[in-house]
């Protein structure tokens, strides 16, 4: 597992600007009242397990450690709802799936029977991501292609 | 025919009707149901990146232009592309706000499209689209819910009621767009219109009967929700919240009115707050929903809430280290940081 250092806010600014226009788009909950952020954490290896459950999916991934060794970690997602919406179901991601998730750890450091983190982002090895593409082939649903149904 | 077989085809009989007139299959398609009311039945989006609040840069601007639209939203779409796309996706703050904002931007379904009533703002009153002041015990009762909030839980009742699931962010009442599950169904009869929310599978069953509200000491976390037909607008009065509902820290004595009316292809929600213990005056929301053929999906919050036991161990194990003492980076981090500047706000030193 290898920890990132860099520090920069252009992604935050990101955020706070879909948040702040929108006039604070409140989520289930906070991630910091679970996790921790001087914990962040990079995973990568095959997903072994996913819980598609309310109110957040969790993406279980076996982390293969430098020293050989592995750590299985489960990496919590956003709600399965938009993930349905997305077209991204069982038969999608699927265990065997090659992916790098970074997050950070939770905020009790338990890591039995499996360590514990949030999955800000999941990529392939690759480089793209698993959720990306235009509309129909998994992209937001966010009524700006006209040939979305039902808007 | 027997009896028993008669009573059976009547029974089916009245089963199929009920489901016929009380669920059409998209909204939108009749303005009126078979017996002569508004008809409000079927799905609704109420995705929206209007503002809740005006913000600077439409100061003194209560509409915008077409063009204005556009703009705004192509702003919001560009936005959210740069991080779908991994603008800096390598990069990390190491930040509370990096690990609030931690989902994937896929995860997020809040809308690019601004409300179709093309205001600069939800509020539209007062006129400023900027909400009323608290009032002192408005003040005070915001401050002890962030104080609650911004600390380690000793149980769950500590943490938000949407942490908790028992309310929905989004789901009301009164009903505002969020991060996601933004889907709201209705169904009608001559004597109920019933108001399910994906958000925690919410849902509120509204007689039209005129009755009287439940005895004020009878409190409920939804309120107690009465409608009538004003001409072709469904009003609906909430009472009875009890002391944890929070919309814009509002109190248990808060009097929501709620209005439907049906636009071309949409429907008009309009609410008004009117909570003297909390704000100055009363003030105002409007908002078009979106007929959808989309379906609502199930959101049983509670059944997998693995972060609330996370929470409550990362509580535990802070205080094992000697937290709780103001030494601790983590006791900073349990108010979620959308509520930082509303709560520096109402601060004692302010």
């Amino acid at each position: 597992m290898s920890i990132p250092k860099t520090i920069i806010s252009f992604l935050w600014a990101a955020v706070c600007l879909v948040t702040v226009t929108a006039g604070a788009v409140y989520a289930h909950h906070a991630f910091a009242a679970e996790f921790d952020a001087q914990l962040p954490i990079a995973v990568q290896g095959e997903v072994t397990r996913v819980d598609w459950i309310n109110p957040h999916a969790w993406i279980y991934v076996m982390d293969e450690n430098e020293d050989g060794t592995t750590q299985e970690w489960m990496l919590e997602a956003g709600t399965p709802n938009t993930l349905l919406r997305r077209g991204v179901t069982k038969t999608i991601l699927t265990v065997g799936t090659e992916v790098q998730v970074r997050g950070y750890q939770s905020k009790d450091k338990i890591c039995e029977p499996v360590c514990r983190g949030s999955g800000r982002d999941i990529t392939f090895p690759d480089g793209t991501s698993l959720f990306m593409g235009s509309s129909g082939t998994g992209a937001p649903r966010d009524g700006t292609d006209p040939t979305e149904p039902g808007r | 025919m027997t009896d028993r077989t008669k009573k059976l085809v009547a029974t089916v009989g009245i089963v199929v009707l009920t489901v016929l007139v009380a669920i059409p299959a998209i909204a939108g398609q009749d303005q009126k149901t078979s017996w002569g009311d508004p008809d409000l039945r079927g799905r609704w989006d109420f995705r929206s990146s209007t503002p809740f609040q005006r913000p600077e840069r439409f100061k003194d601007k209560e509409f915008l232009t077409a063009e204005e639209v556009a703009e705004y939203e192509s702003e919001r779409a560009q936005t959210r592309e740069d991080r779908i796309a991994g603008v800096n996706r390598d990069e990390y703050t190491e930040s509370q706000n990096d690990v609030d904002g931690g989902y994937n931007a896929f995860f997020i379904d809040s809308g690019v499209k601004m409300s179709g009533t093309m205001r600069t703002s939800l509020i539209v009153d007062p006129p400023d689209g900027q909400l009323p002041a608290f009032t002192d015990s408005g003040i005070q009762r915001a401050r002890a819910r962030y104080a609650t909030w911004g600390q380690a839980p000793a149980t769950p009742a500590d943490r938000p009621t949407a942490v908790r699931c028992i309310t929905g962010f989004n789901s009301g009442p009164p009903i505002t767009p969020g991060a996601y599950n933004n889907m709201m169904e209705v169904f009608q009869t001559e004597d109920y219109v019933a108001i399910y929310t994906e958000m925690v599978n919410d849902h509120r069953i509204i007689p039209l009967d005129n009755s009287e509200h439940l005895p004020e000491d009878m409190r409920l976390w939804k309120g107690d929700s009465r409608g009538r037909w004003d001409g072709d607008t469904l009003v609906v009065v909430t009472k009875n919240f009890n002391e944890h509902t929070a919309h814009q820290m509002t109190s248990k004595d808060m009097v929501l009115t709620e209005k439907f009316s049906r636009t071309e292809g949409g429907l008009l929600y309009e609410y008004t707050v009117d909570d003297p213990s909390s704000h100055v005056a009363p003030w105002s929301t409007a908002l078009e929903m979106v007929a959808t053929e989309d379906l609502v999906y199930e959101y049983a919050c509670h059944e997998g809430n693995l972060a609330m036991m996370l929470m409550l161990r990362g509580a535990r194990l802070q205080e094992e280290a000697g937290g709780g003492q103001g030494t601790d980076a983590q006791e900073d981090q349990w108010l979620a940081s959308w509520y930082r500047d509303a709560a520096a706000a109402v601060r004692e030193d302010k």
